[in-house]
């Protein structure tokens, strides 16, 4: 069977605050899916459903079709990282995923491969609570990877990482993809997954916002759009007013213009004798996208609450 | 199976649970060498008990009217009166305290004695029909077999073929009914037999405010014999003898108590009267040896008790709870090995630890006084020795998976403690402060009860400390039921609630 992870129409409600609110997604094998959505928007808590942590009010949230609660060894068959903290201060690192391994009956050796592959080999007998936040980052990943699961979850798994450690997950969650494994990533940081992520689960306030490939989630935001650098901006705008495009000003020499093509543009500051540095496509990053996105499900929310 | 390897895996891998379950072993018996060295007892010095066949200690005091005879024997008699007189009839009771109910050995009773002389302590056996405890048959101050329940005045019969003397009791002299055969250790072939009565004196206790005082009002009482027959008839004549204990004398020189007045046995017309004051049966100590030596488990409990709440609360520390969880979804099972795991690394722990205690502490005891012969030495191979170690180190093993169920449940360590330390505490402070019996209760109903457990000898309301009411049975029953509830109600929770 193929691996999954599914949530379906699931609401869950921490006495009486509404966390999740009728969320439906699959996430498919062999992509990076990025879990996105502000702070508060319903992400940990999900992973948790997914988890069997918590137990949803209302719908379902399935690992591989079943409910995580039924799997047997569950390590073997989906890896998480919750939270980097999650570990005995006292205990050895090793210590600390040899009683996971011995819990699903996984072989001790694994410890020690996944310590060599999250680069924690060296501190494998150093008690967990002399590692650094990046440090124990890894040793959540390492507990994640232990089963060598086809399914894995990773919450903000970037956090207190240095900008090694940043290019080294994000290299990895692609080979993990790659080998045709099914893996979530949450962040409330858009512009992380920009690189890393191939699909994109966005969530804000406990609600669906999109799901969608990340392609055309930036090609649905930028539209036909022309940045200009030029030392005369005020010159350059009236111009490009004037002939029906919306300008926009975007940097203390630069300019963003909608509704004209480029050939044109330069056209019209040529012939106006208005001197520019530089003409480019404009290119949304996923930042905007985001912003896009979630400003749309704060005004959906807003009209909601109005309804009733 | 998987999920106990790895709450072990667990619990062996942080230092400090090993060192604090390591160091509540030695807590235990270092306190019990401690507080075995604190104490000195010179009871053996001015004992209140002669030693027995046997070499344990006992109380042999009765009215003895007796012939010698040589080899096999029967002898009948009709009690057709028993009287307490003296002290109790006197002095209208005991002053203050608490009267202790008389047992079969600390009975008024009249019957016939079978007997190695008339010296107190001697090898003997009876046959006996008591005032509140029906008929009896005792030899030696340890065996007793129990005839019929009767208070009436009754015919009984001792009868010897051999070294085995079988007692017989009944209504009528015409229809008898066997009671029992004993042999007793050192009767020899030539041996004094005939009426005896008995009359032991009422004890009064006082506990409470931290302390215990026993009292004691020698008492005596008189019985007529009828139909008195020995067969084969031999001649000689009937003597009477007051069997005295040596501390029967110490309280007469000090004025404490009325000498015996009047003659042992009179004779008219065939009834016999013979008046007796005394005890005849088992007079150890209420304190126990054994208890002495393990006093230290208090303090053992209380590091255990920290172990056990910690390897629960930890587990909410930093949500490791999720991990744990993510590992074993089924949580029943984690609590199951987390109590497996932690319940056989602590029961291992506190045998050796207890052992340890009875080891080094007993010699210590011995050389304060608690020594024989009123303390006879406690042995390892001792049934109830065995018991007391066994079941010490269970109460141990069960309080620490209280702490444990109880951190699972407040998932605060400081809290978790707190409670369980009070749990068994408060009701041992409560419990020797409270006057009589009334702690009895408490030690039913709390954690403190299982402390019972660390007795070898039977319950008893003479000593201070309040576990003494209740025998080990039913405090180790206690505390078991204590760690199933709690585990229950954990596992329930855990079941219920999010992770």
């Amino acid at each position: 069977m193929e691996p999954s992870l599914e949530v379906r129409d699931v609401r869950k409600t921490y006495r009486g605050v509404v966390a999740v609110d009728g969320l439906s997604f699959t996430v498919r094998p062999g992509e990076v899916t990025g879990f996105v959505g502000p702070n508060g928007a319903g992400k940990s808590t999900t992973m948790r459903l997914l988890l069997g942590l918590d137990a949803p009010d209302h719908g379902e949230a399935l690992v591989d079709g079943s409910r995580y609660g039924t799997l047997d060894r569950p390590l073997t068959r989906v890896g998480a990282l919750l939270d980097a903290d999650a570990v005995h201060p006292s205990r050895r690192a090793r210590d600390h995923l040899l009683w996971m391994a011995r819990s699903n009956g996984i072989a001790d050796r694994r410890a020690d491969e996944v310590l060599d592959q999250v680069g924690l080999a060296a501190v494998a007998h150093k008690r967990a609570g002399g590692f650094s936040l990046g440090m124990r980052q890894r040793l959540g990943i390492a507990a994640a990877l232990l089963g060598d699961p086809p399914v894995l979850m990773f919450d903000e798994p970037t956090n207190g990482l240095d900008p090694d450690g940043i290019v080294w997950i994000r290299l990895l969650l692609r080979a993990l993809a790659s080998q045709g494994r099914v893996v979530l990533v949450s962040s409330h940081l858009m512009g992380e997954l920009q690189d890393t992520a191939d699909r994109l689960v966005v969530i804000g306030r406990g609600r669906l916002v999109a799901e969608t490939a990340v392609p055309d989630l930036l090609a649905s935001v930028s539209r036909d759009q022309v940045e200009v650098v030029t030392p005369q901006r005020s010159e350059a705008m009236t111009v490009l007013a004037n002939a029906g495009a919306t300008v926009t000003v975007q940097a203390a020499d630069g300019i963003v213009v909608e509704g004209l093509p480029g050939s044109e543009i330069a056209s019209l500051l040529g012939a106006a004798g208005v001197t520019f540095v530089e003409l480019r496509r404009h290119r949304a990053s996923l930042e905007e996208a985001y912003m896009e996105l979630t400003r749309g499900a704060v005004e959906f929310a807003t009209a909601d609450e109005d309804a009733r | 199976m998987s999920a106990v390897l790895a709450e072990w895996t667990k619990l062996r891998s942080v230092p400090r649970w090993i060192a604090t379950l390591v160091g509540a072993a030695v807590l235990t018996v270092g306190l019990s060498a401690l507080g075995a060295a604190g104490g000195t007892t010179d009871i053996n010095d001015h004992p209140n008990f002669v030693t027995g066949p046997d070499g344990d200690p006992v109380a042999d005091g009765f009215g003895f009217a007796h012939r010698t005879v040589t080899g096999d024997v029967s002898v009948t008699v009709h009690v057709t009166s028993l009287t307490p007189t003296g002290a109790r009839a006197d002095r209208g009771g005991p002053d203050r305290g608490t009267v202790v109910p008389r047992t079969p050995w600390t009975d008024v009773a009249a019957g016939i004695t079978l007997k190695d002389g008339t010296e107190p302590g001697s090898s003997y056996v009876s046959v006996l029909l008591t005032g509140s405890n029906g008929v009896r048959m005792q030899s030696d101050f340890t065996q007793d077999v129990a005839g019929t329940p009767s208070a009436d005045d009754r015919w009984l019969r001792l009868t010897r073929t051999g070294d085995e003397v079988t007692g017989f009791e009944s209504a009528d002299g015409v229809e008898w009914q066997q009671i029992a055969t004993m042999t007793p250790a050192a009767v020899p072939d030539t041996a004094e037999v005939g009426p005896a009565v008995l009359s032991a004196p009422a004890v009064y206790v006082a506990r409470g405010m931290g302390g215990a005082s026993m009292g004691e009002h020698p008492e005596s009482a008189v019985a007529t014999f009828q139909d008195v027959t020995v067969t084969p008839a031999s001649d000689g004549t009937w003597r009477g003898t007051a069997v005295t204990m040596p501390i029967t004398d110490d309280l007469i020189a000090m004025g404490a108590a009325e000498a015996p007045s009047g003659p042992v046995l009179t004779e008219r017309s065939g009834t016999y009267t013979v008046t007796g004051s005394g005890k005849v049966g088992p007079q150890a100590p209420d304190d126990d040896v054994v208890e002495a030596a393990l006093l230290g488990v208090v303090a053992g409990l209380m590091a255990l008790i920290c172990v056990g709440a910690l390897f629960g609360t930890s587990e909410y520390r930093r949500g490791m709870i999720r991990t744990t969880f993510t590992a074993v979804p089924r949580r029943g099972q984690v609590l199951a090995a987390k109590a497996t795991v932690l319940g056989a690394a602590t029961f291992v722990l506190s045998l050796v630890a207890v052992v340890a205690s009875f080891v080094v502490a007993v010699p210590i005891l011995q050389d304060s006084g608690m020594a024989p012969p009123a303390f006879p030495t406690p042995s390892l191979t001792d049934a109830a020795v065995v018991r007391a170690l066994v079941l010490t180190a269970l109460f141990m093993t069960s309080v620490t998976l209280v702490a444990l169920a109880v951190g699972m449940l407040v998932r605060r360590s400081a809290v978790a403690i707190t409670f369980t330390i009070v749990l068994v505490v408060l009701p041992l402070v409560a419990g020797t402060v409270l006057p009589g019996t009334s702690p009895r209760w408490l030690m039913y109903t709390t954690l403190a009860g299982g402390l019972a457990t660390l007795r070898a000898k039977p319950p008893t309301a003479t000593l201070a400390e309040p576990w003494a009411l209740i025998g080990p049975g039913a405090g180790i029953t206690v505390v078991l039921c204590y760690a199933a509830a709690a585990l229950g109600l954990a596992w329930w929770q855990l079941r219920r609630r999010d992770a």
